[in-house]
């Protein structure tokens, strides 16, 4: 049965970021001028590794379902290809930290937020945010060298974990590949699998079009007016059935053919379509 | 002749993958000499299961089959106000044992909102009016399952009948009062009066839904699980987790007959 793995520390989950770092990110963000879309996709990096470590936090300690990598890629000054990996001690060719190690490698920043206080109003708190990619941008956009980097990196955690719930990919762009046609290659990845079904690939499409936001399309013609837009909704997988179930469930808008594809959009519930054992009631969000 | 219950069967086994520390299930059986009618005086069982999503589960889980085996709540004439009453104790248990100050941020909102758990519990106390006879009351929140074998055959599923009612979001009891929710509505109770020969299994989730799926294919689940022993138990749970019989969760048995 595909995506039906138990996802447990003998058995553990698998995310690889992708991040475009190219110079057309310090662009603004489509809606929000204030943003540029490197904060974007920093923000997105770091909430979504924000809500994977809250998942597995047991409250002192944090339990090592998922292994995750963070690839980035830009350009020199020449045109050559730079893919790196972000996490301390980790190579573009064994990108990946457990989840333990990643909440060690954090920096953790005190911010003020308004919280609702109870009795209908707002009330100014210091919350934790804990931080691991800071915005960048420069130079060229190398997808496709980046996603052959992400194909290799996840060939050996495949191999090292044939029975786990399949590997995650999750892409933050703006979506102008500057080495060719991404798609092909984004298929390849889709074509690796574990004993458990093959492997996912969800894009963050940011973009400075102020187009409304675009949340999990099942078909070609609801993405948005940029002209990446379909590009990335073909390299974008659909959601296997057991997280249609889950997504719809939450009351997300998710139905069957849905891709993991979002468009100047938030992507953190995608953390919440995974089974990782009794949830807490007030989680589902 | 007066019936009685013989000394508790009681097993329990961590996620395969977890150490014992980390079992967030938990278990109490208290079996007086004498059972009287109520209270304290009866015999009682529960198991809870901690949310293993939520923080500290491990701990709530405790302190909710600690407080039941210290004083179980009257069930028969049990309200929402009675049962938040009951669980005030516990939750404050709780409460005390978290380390608030040491909290590391990914673990400081699931605190916050804290930890849930499930909950089955069972009281046998003597039946009223002088008779020679054992009633049984239960209460459940969630999905551990009591199941009562009479006559060879499985003469209750409470509060769960069939194996495909199990899934990832069973009703749970919070640490937090305040986000309770509709506590009461989530509430289930049952009760009866007890025969000789009754075997009263109480079984978190896996061990439940494995026990309704052999009990539907037209096996004796019972049959099984009273071949087990401290010795064959932990061997015999994991064959079933790696056959894919029984889900890989913490598993908890309390089994109870009455003679």
């Amino acid at each position: 049965m595909p995506y039906a793995a138990d996802i447990s520390r003998n058995n553990p989950g698998c995310f690889l970021f992708l991040i475009d770092q190219s110079g057309s990110m310090s662009e603004a963000l489509g809606g929000q001028p204030e943003l540029r879309k490197m904060d974007g996709a920093a923000d997105a990096v770091n909430r979504i590794l924000d809500a994977i470590s809250q998942r597995c936090s047991q409250g002192m300690d944090v339990r090592d379902y998922f292994d995750v990598g963070i690839l980035t890629y830009t350009t020199d000054s020449s045109g050559n290809p730079e893919v790196k990996a972000a996490l301390p001690g980790t190579s573009p060719e064994q990108p990946f930290l457990t989840i333990s190690q990643v909440v060690e490698s954090a920096t953790v920043e005190d911010r003020k937020v308004k919280e609702p206080d109870g009795a209908g109003g707002l009330v100014e708190v210091t919350r934790k945010f804990p931080v691991w990619l800071r915005p960048q941008a420069r130079f060229g956009t190398p997808m496709c060298s980046a996603l052959i980097q992400a194909s290799q990196a996840l060939q050996n955690w495949i191999a090292d974990h044939p029975d786990s719930y399949p590997p995650m990919v999750i892409s933050v762009t703006d979506g102008a590949a500057g080495d060719g046609n991404p798609v092909p290659v984004a298929q390849e990845i889709m074509d690796l699998s574990t004993n458990d079904g093959s492997v996912l690939v969800y894009n963050a499409h940011l973009s400075a079009m102020s187009a409304l936001p675009v949340q999990y399309p099942a078909d070609e013609s609801d993405t948005p007016p940029d002209e990446y837009a379909v590009q990335m909704f073909r390299m974008s997988s659909a959601f296997p059935d057991s997280v249609v179930e889950l997504a719809a469930g939450m009351g997300l808008p998710v139905t069957q053919g849905s891709r993991g594809y979002v468009y100047n959009a938030d992507m953190v519930a995608l953390v919440q379509f995974l089974d990782i054992g009794t949830r807490a009631a007030s989680d589902l969000r | 002749m007066q019936l009685r219950l013989r000394p508790p069967t009681k097993f329990w086994l961590p996620k395969a993958g977890n150490s014992a520390e980390e079992y967030e299930d938990a278990l109490s059986v208290v079996y007086p000499q004498q059972i009287g009618a109520a209270g304290r005086s009866a015999a009682r069982a529960s198991v809870a299961d901690g949310a293993s999503e939520s923080a500290f589960a491990r701990e709530w889980a405790r302190a909710l089959v600690d407080s039941f085996a210290a004083q179980p709540p009257e069930l028969t004439g049990i309200t929402g106000e009675s049962l938040s009453e009951w669980l005030a104790p516990a939750q404050r248990k709780w409460y005390d044992s978290v380390p608030w100050d040491r909290i590391p941020w990914h673990g400081e909102a699931k605190a916050r909102q804290g930890a849930f758990a499930t909950l089955l519990g069972l009281t046998i106390a003597a039946a009223p009016h002088g008779s020679q006879g054992l009633s049984w009351q239960a209460l459940a929140v969630g999905d551990c399952c009591l199941f009562i074998v009479r006559d060879d055959r499985l003469a209750l599923s409470f509060p769960i009948e069939e194996a495909s009612q199990f899934d990832n979001n069973p009703a749970l009891i919070c640490s937090n009062p305040d986000n309770a929710g509709d506590l009461w509505k989530a509430v289930r109770r049952h009760g009866g009066e007890c025969e000789a020969g009754d075997v009263f299994i109480l079984a978190s989730d896996a061990l439940a839904c494995w026990f309704l799926a052999a009990n539907s294919a037209g096996d004796k689940p019972w049959e099984t699980l009273a071949e087990l022993d401290s010795s064959n138990w932990a061997g015999w749970i994991e064959e079933q987790r790696s056959a894919g019989l029984m889900r890989n969760d913490d598993t908890t048995l309390v089994a109870l007959e009455v003679v």
